[in-house]
């Protein structure tokens, strides 16, 4: 009798740990789609296109973004699943007679249109930033953009971004400064 | 006898895991020190302006605070961040009379979340704050940049960043550039 008390007692200890990896293995198998990150650098490329330029170029250029505060749940029940706070920096050039270059600067904010993502991929948003902007031939200005923009890739190492933006500027060449911004970036999460 | 054996094999396993844990190297140690407050910086800054032609390089000293930085054992965290500030007042290389001040408020963070190490710490951060040549008004800037502590003791430490300085004006082209800098600072007081 004591033999089999003795028995029951080991095997019951295999049984937990055998328990156990069952229960890691179901949690490996079901896939976690939430995420909060902070301080979070992106690089893209922007193309820009004023409204009514009377030299009628464009601009491109390199841009910067960071990001304060991030998060993407997949538990959301009300309010966005994806929220995104950020400054953001635009240095552009004149296309084609590259003597004009254009700043920009914005803080803002970015918000998911569903309220639960199970996905890693293709999440649609929109936001809107607020700052300055300036060219060296015309000065500076205040500036509101809107964005709409889609996440090809969303996930919390690495996103990739496309987005379309209408600049808002005031001031006596608003016309010249106002117009649409084209743009790609790639977001990096190191922690 | 075949009671005793019986039961000898099945405490095998049992020893063999234990002797397994037994044999684990040791728990790696990762840099874990508490929050320093203002540790003062003094360094040396390179700046190269976009009309590089017409003014030449600009170089001079800087003098700062380490507002407050900390390097810790993080899962999800920076392994190192620091918030600072800086003032730097430079000159051109090849116009004596052409001067410039810059002042920056930033923070930095490292690239991993465990350091083991204590050379070649790499991170990134952004720096805001203002930007002036006496040939020209003062503008705003903003600037990302990416660096190296090349040592990091716990007294003191021995910092090098590159950064391109975007000045928020239409006098971009006389005041953005690149800018090489480095500095030591030394930690005087700690949070604890």
């Amino acid at each position: 009798m004591r033999l089999y008390l003795l028995l029951l007692f080991l095997w019951s200890s295999w049984a937990l740990q055998a328990q156990k990896q069952d229960s890691l293995a179901i949690c490996k198998v079901l896939p976690d789609h939430s995420w909060e990150a902070y301080a979070i650098p992106e690089i893209g490329y922007d193309f820009y296109t004023p409204l009514n330029d009377s030299l009628g170029n464009a601009y491109h250029g390199p841009s910067f973004r960071f990001s304060f505060y991030q998060y993407s749940y997949d538990d959301e029940t009300w309010g966005p699943a994806y929220l995104n706070l950020y400054v953001r920096l635009q240095r552009l050039y004149e296309t084609q007679k590259g003597i004009s270059q254009q700043f920009l600067w914005g803080l803002g904010a970015e918000f998911s249109f569903e309220t639960g993502l199970y996905r890693s991929f293709f999440v649609p948003y929109f936001g809107a930033d607020l700052g300055n902007m300036g060219r060296s031939d015309l000065g500076n200005s205040f500036q509101f953009s809107p964005v709409l923009g889609l996440n090809i890739l969303h996930n919390k190492r690495v996103s990739w971004r496309i987005n379309s933006r209408y600049t808002f500027a005031t001031g006596e060449h608003n016309s010249s400064l106002s117009g649409w911004t084209l743009g790609s970036s790639i977001q990096f999460n190191f922690w | 006898m075949k009671m005793l054996s019986f039961l000898f094999l099945l405490l095998l396993p049992y020893w063999a895991m234990a002797q397994e844990q037994i044999n684990k190297p040791p728990k790696k140690e990762y840099l874990d020190e508490e929050g320093r407050l203002f540790a003062p910086a003094i360094g040396y800054n390179t700046f190269f302006p976009i009309q590089y032609e017409q003014t030449g390089p600009f170089h001079g000293p800087s003098f700062g605070f380490e507002l407050y930085n900390q390097t810790m054992e993080g899962d999800f965290s920076p392994a190192q961040f620091a918030f600072f500030c800086q003032f730097s007042q430079l000159q051109s290389l090849e116009q004596s009379n052409s001067r410039m001040l810059l002042i920056s408020f930033g923070g930095r963070f490292s690239f991993e979340t465990q350091l083991s190490r204590r050379f070649f710490l790499p991170f990134f951060g952004l720096e805001f704050g203002g930007v002036a040549r006496n040939d020209v008004n003062w503008a705003p800037q903003l600037s990302p940049f990416v660096g190296l502590e090349i040592y990091h003791g716990r007294n003191w430490a021995w910092e090098l960043k590159g950064s391109y300085t975007n000045a928020l004006s239409a006098d971009m082209r006389q005041l953005s550039g690149g800018l090489l800098h480095t500095h030591v600072y030394i930690n005087l007081w700690t949070t604890d």
